[in-house]
């Protein structure tokens, strides 16, 4: 018996400034998509439509208009900013679609037409923030992309630091693309804090990384153990195109390639036998690769490739990921991940230094993570003190 | 004066909804939960107030029915209101200012937007309980005035000292009793009564 064919959008960039990470996450969907396709046990087989948006936000409105209002596409795995995820919301609201979103991201959004599979803030930032509190220290200098994925990682890692009384001593913003970065590295180097956070993304990232690294070794520094730079968003893809600087730096991740499981050494190997040129696998490629296999699971559940069914189907649906196994939580669907803290080494890939012992839910909104601010009223708080 | 802490976290707050049973109210019910409100429920004409609605912290409610009797004789809410606004007529929208409403949402209710609505009106409404507080205090001190210069005349007549000093001591006895000049003006009058003929005396 044949089995029914449904029809998926595959929505991402292989051209234009963020190429390598949506080349990356198209591999993984159509490595997952083959995957469902010669399973048997699976009640479809997923037909995919690929468009590529070339890294333009207005591109993807138009990419998801022809997919959904065009084709008649009720489920999308695509986009990789949260700008394009916005620009595009509106249109899966209107035509009953879903978007199968698999980035990590900043978080503070809970769309009824998204199914995030990537991590949000208490799934990397958080994790990573604990991590330099006991490892690195408490003072930190943030640098990064003038962006919300900066502003609001900075954000959070700024108030985690101040609770446990730490200190920011300095932060700046560069506009995306940056690399005259000489200036804030020399200053960096002054002022001696125990950590950098960096939200640089793309050749920014890679130019200060290299930069820092320079710098420090005309200082006499080793800046890996003595001055860490550590992220949110650091891949496997980016460490080859950081060249000889790329060893030495710490990320926050729920996916490395290095990661010990038999579904990860069955991803990777499957992964160099068809992509051959693309490397290691990476955190976007794994939950491009798992918004997939949810997919295809939650159209076996649901029986019918409509919206409101297939969104039912979600709650709770899981499946063992190269990272361990995952679920979508019912309430927001947001995946439960296995945060990992890893430390590029001279292979390209990451150490891992620490590992979540089981899922962690999430937070998007980060509800649960912090205390609430003391409330009570000190007593004659209504009385000035003057002298 | 002091702005006070921008509010982020809205877990345990409690939140009421005065709108009819519908996809709004469901998706606005369900997103609230998610960041960690206790959500109740009620119609617009309704069967009669509900207990215990008085102790909430931010009202949603339908801008085209309104409150109606939703509290019955009670006083409304003293709460932050979010309108859920359909339609943008004049009538309705004046119904929206008359409430003094912090925040607003725009129908067909989606998941975004409501975060945005209760942030900014929970943090405007937390703005103007202090500055009620602020102006609470002013009008306190504007009605102590008269007592205060009493206080300042009795001590300049007991202890032979001019008005600044007699105002200095005033305030440094009220600050080091952490209380406010006007009360400790009260209680300073109060101790010694009036007597005739005294230049403080209302009665000389």
């Amino acid at each position: 018996m044949t089995r029914p064919a449904v029809d998926i959008g595959v929505l991402f960039s292989r051209t234009g400034s963020y190429a390598a990470v949506g080349e990356a996450m198209r591999a993984g969907a159509e490595l997952a998509i083959e995957e469902v396709n010669s399973d048997d046990s699976r009640s479809i087989t997923l037909r995919p439509h690929f468009l590529d948006p070339g890294g333009v936000t207005a591109s993807y409105v138009d990419c998801a208009r022809r997919m959904l209002a065009e084709g008649h596409i009720a489920h999308v795995v695509g986009c990789y900013t949260s700008s394009s995820r916005k620009e595009v919301l509106p249109l899966f609201e209107k035509h009953d679609a879903l978007l199968w979103y698999p980035s990590h991201y900043e978080g503070f959004e809970t769309s009824d037409n998204v199914i995030y599979t990537g991590a949000g803030p208490n799934q990397h930032v958080i994790p990573l923030t604990r991590h330099l509190i006991a490892d690195c220290g408490r003072r930190g200098w943030f640098v990064g992309s003038n962006y919300i994925w900066a502003w609001e990682n900075n954000r959070i890692m700024r108030e985690t630091l101040q609770t446990a009384g730490g200190e920011v001593m300095g932060e700046r913003y560069f506009p995306v693309g940056e690399i005259e970065l000489d200036t804030v590295v020399e200053q960096i180097l002054r002022q001696r804090p125990d950590f950098v956070f960096s939200t640089f993304i793309g050749e920014s990232a890679y130019a200060f990384y290299r930069l820092f690294r320079e710098a420090a070794l005309r200082q006499g520094l080793d800046q890996p153990s003595s001055l860490p730079v550590a992220s949110c968003s650091l891949a496997e893809p980016e460490l080859a195109l950081i060249g000889p600087a790329a060893a030495g730096h710490l990320s926050s991740s729920v996916y490395f390639s290095t990661v010990a499981t038999p579904e990860n050494a069955r991803f990777t190997a499957a992964w160099r036998a068809r992509f051959p040129a693309l490397g290691h696998t990476s955190a976007d490629a794994e939950a491009s690769y798992i918004a997939v296999h949810l997919l295809a699971r939650a159209l076996d559940r649901a029986g019918a490739a409509d919206f409101l069914g297939v969104r039912a189907a979600t709650a709770g649906l899981g499946f063992i990921a190269p990272q361990g196994r995952v679920w979508i939580d019912p309430e927001n669907r947001h995946c439960h991940l296995h945060p990992r803290i890893g430390r590029s080494n001279e292979a390209g890939t990451f150490d891992i230094l620490s590992e979540s012992a089981a899922a962690v839910a999430p937070d998007p909104y980060l509800v649960w993570e912090y205390g609430l601010p003391e409330q009570a009223p000190r007593p004659g708080a209504g009385l000035r003190v003057v002298t | 004066m002091n702005a006070g802490a921008i509010a982020q976290n809205f877990r345990g707050a409690r939140a009421l909804v005065v709108h009819a049973d519908d996809a709004n109210r469901e998706t606005l019910a369900i997103t609230l939960r998610r960041l960690g409100l206790l959500v109740a429920l009620i119609e617009p004409g309704g069967e009669g107030p509900v207990p215990g609605v008085e102790d909430c912290d931010v009202v949603f409610f339908d801008a085209d029915e309104g409150l109606g009797g939703v509290f019955g004789e009670a006083a409304p809410p003293d709460a932050a209101y979010v309108a859920m606004i359909g339609v943008e007529a004049p009538g309705r929208l004046a119904r929206v200012v008359r409430q003094r409403c912090a925040g607003y949402l725009m129908k067909p209710i989606r998941a975004s937007g409501v975060f945005t609505a209760l942030f900014i009106s929970m943090n405007e409404f937390a703005q103007r309980r202090r500055e009620a507080r602020v102006r609470a205090a002013m009008a306190d001190r504007l009605a102590g005035r008269r007592t205060v210069s009493k206080a300042v005349l009795r001590i300049m007549t007991d202890s032979g000292v001019d008005d600044d000093e007699a105002y200095r001591l005033l305030r440094r006895e009220s600050m080091r009793r952490r209380m406010t000049i006007e009360a400790l003006a009260c209680e300073r009058l109060a101790e010694t009564p009036e007597e005739p003929g005294r230049p403080d005396s209302l009665t000389a």
